[in-house]
């Protein structure tokens, strides 16, 4: 524990990797800790079990307490940039109005963001997908969207030579790039953070934050049982809504900030399928080229993704079992899907469970219900108008995006994290991840997690300088 | 029987007896005893939180006692969950989600290695090629 750090960063995902390299091109030396593994394109886990145990806390999923929705929530050097699809938009006047309603920031416009964007989106390079390489997926989507009358659009994602002319399939990339095409942390900016000097200790889960006058400790487990311990001038949490909360409570800072680990918010969503006579290999190629663009679906809550997933996904999501179960799974590649993606607007909480793990709290109100039955009766409809013979809806709902539990705002009341970046009270803990977000946007977070995270690393070089 | 270092000889048996009610197999499937996909199960109850592994774990070990027709009563009412008060429905949903959750992923992970492969027989052929290989 001889090292001091300049800066301590705990969670080497989107938010710390965004934060290592800057601070790290700012001349402060960076410790990332990770309590996932360090995979690269040549040791991502290969089958979905193994993806599912070993990139994901929980052994694949965890749920909230009613058991109705499952949360996907990575554990792995690079975070969500391992596992998702990359989709990267900016947040809209809808989504900032009403975090700048909720919080009082006043940076929260999309004017005020748009630097902080621009210096985000600069670190990757953003692709959208030809048509031409389209799959029968996304044409279904784009079909029953046009036959409906609604709005779609092309996905803006983070990518870079995917080669599908050589039969590239994204679907695999789930569980890692294993041609480095995707934009993940560990082979942009995280990679660059260590090229400038950061430190990464992956397989070490941080246990405990202690704050004193002259900085920060923090005490951890490492894979083999032992404890580490490093100390630093300064805290970064971006470890996630659950990471950054679970951390927080355990080391007692819920105590004297009461709103640790409340308003927390999921994007819950809901895949439906359906089977068509002719093959639709919805695996195959890019698995999301598409996205709903429709004004309406924005002001029902709710948007449409253009999305599939692999056979013990699909498996999970058809209810019923044994032979017609089966009977469902043989047509795999006959089957098309799309996802209802809901705006939530009941706020759930995270708490520490005796044993360590998180006790979820998290229902969807009335609110919330009918913003999923509005998305469901669109999704049947463009179905239903492209020829499906059979509609599949899954009733478990998926969350990946989880926002919330350290909510930034200007009254230390009822918020956690200051306008600042700073933990209210604290003048060493800093977050700038999804689990500053105040409410849920109902848009991939992704791109305004960087976009936050840059600020905010301009911020803590302002405030070392003072 | 296959060695598992997290689960007892009857605990496997309750696996493999809910794993046969969820896939029983068919002319081109194995079922899901006969897949060997069970060898694998310490790759994933490995990762899990303590609390869940222990009460699935408990959960096996009582479908190792249990006939399959009582296990397919089980796994049914678990199905059925919608409408169900919510304490009572929050444990069908938890057993639901836990049991298929275990079984589903051995199997559709194609890992097993004994009989017909899973994923030629279902027709699921994604892969990434790559240049340097």
């Amino acid at each position: 524990m001889s090292t001091l750090y300049d800066a301590i960063i705990v969670g080497a995902g989107t938010s710390g990797s965004f934060v290592a390299h800057q601070l790290t091109q700012g001349g402060m030396k960076c410790l990332v800790l990770e309590a996932g593994h360090f995979f690269t394109r040549d040791t991502y886990p290969r089958t979905e079990l193994a993806a599912n145990a070993q990139l994901y806390w929980g052994g694949g999923v965890e749920l909230n307490r009613d058991a109705d929705i499952g949360f996907l929530r990575p554990k792995v050097v690079g975070g969500g940039s391992i596992v998702n699809q990359a989709l990267m938009d900016r947040f809209d006047d809808v989504a900032l109005d009403a975090w700048r309603a909720e919080s009082g920031v006043s940076f929260f416009t999309p004017a005020a963001l748009d630097p902080w964007y621009q210096k985000a989106e600069a670190e990757l390079s953003l692709q959208t997908i030809p048509v031409r390489y389209h799959n029968r997926n996304a044409h279904i989507f784009c079909e029953g969207f046009d036959r409906n009358g609604y709005v779609w659009a092309p996905l803006r994602r983070a990518q870079r030579d995917c080669r599908y002319e050589d039969g590239n399939d994204c679907i695999v990339c789930l569980a890692g790039c294993p041609i480095d095409s995707k934009q993940s942390m560990p082979v942009t900016v995280l990679r660059r953070a260590i090229e400038g000097g950061a430190e990464v200790v992956s397989d070490c889960e941080i246990q405990e934050v202690a704050e004193s006058n002259g900085g920060v400790r923090v005490r951890g487990v490492q894979r083999d049982g032992s404890t580490a311990e490093y100390q630093g001038g300064r805290l970064i949490l971006a470890s996630g809504a659950i990471g950054n909360s679970m951390l927080l409570l355990r080391s007692g800072f819920g105590a004297t900030r009461p709103r640790v680990g409340q308003g927390f918010y999921s994007h819950p969503q809901y895949m439906h399928l359906a089977a068509y006579d002719e093959p639709v290999n919805a695996h195959k190629g890019p698995l999301q080229s598409v996205k709903s663009a429709d004004a309406q679906f924005r002001r029902s809550g709710f948007k449409l993704e253009n999305v599939y997933a692999p056979p013990v996904g699909i498996a999970m999501l058809i209810p019923g079992f044994g032979r017609s179960h089966a009977r469902h799974m043989k047509q795999i590649a006959h089957l098309a899907c799309i996802e209802v993606a809901v705006r939530d607007t009941n706020p759930g909480r995270i708490r520490a469970g005796n044993k360590g793990q998180p006790i979820i709290e998290k229902r969807l109100n009335a609110e919330d219900g009918a913003r999923r039955d509005r998305g469901f009766a669109a999704v049947r409809n463009i179905f239903l108008s492209t020829g499906a013979r059979e509609i599949i809806s899954g009733n478990i709902a998926i969350s990946l995006h989880l926002m919330g539990g350290c909510n930034m705002g200007t009254d230390p009341a009822r918020s956690v994290v200051s306008p600042e970046f700073r933990l209210h009270g604290s003048r060493h803990i800093y977050a700038a991840d999804s689990s500053v977000f105040p409410n849920a946007p109902g848009i991939n977070p992704a791109l305004t997690i960087m976009a936050l995270s840059t600020k905010a690393s301009e911020q803590i070089l302002a405030d070392a300088r003072t | 029987m296959m060695a598992s270092a997290q689960l007892t000889a009857r605990q496997v048996r309750g696996l493999r007896k809910a794993g046969d009610v969820l896939i029983p197999g068919d002319s081109e499937l194995p079922s899901f005893s006969g897949s060997g996909c069970v060898a694998h199960v310490d790759g994933m109850l490995d990762y899990m939180h303590g609390g869940d592994r222990d009460g699935l774990k408990a959960l096996l070990g009582v479908f190792g006692l249990l006939p399959k027709v009582l296990i397919r009563g089980i796994i049914a009412l678990t199905e059925h969950h919608h409408g169900v008060p919510t304490a009572l429905g929050s444990v069908l949903r938890m057993i639901n989600t836990g049991v298929k959750g275990v079984v589903m992923t051995l199997y559709y992970s194609d890992v097993g290695g004994q009989g017909q492969s899973i994923y030629q027989v279902i027709k699921y052929d994604a892969k990434v090629v790559r240049r340097d290989q």
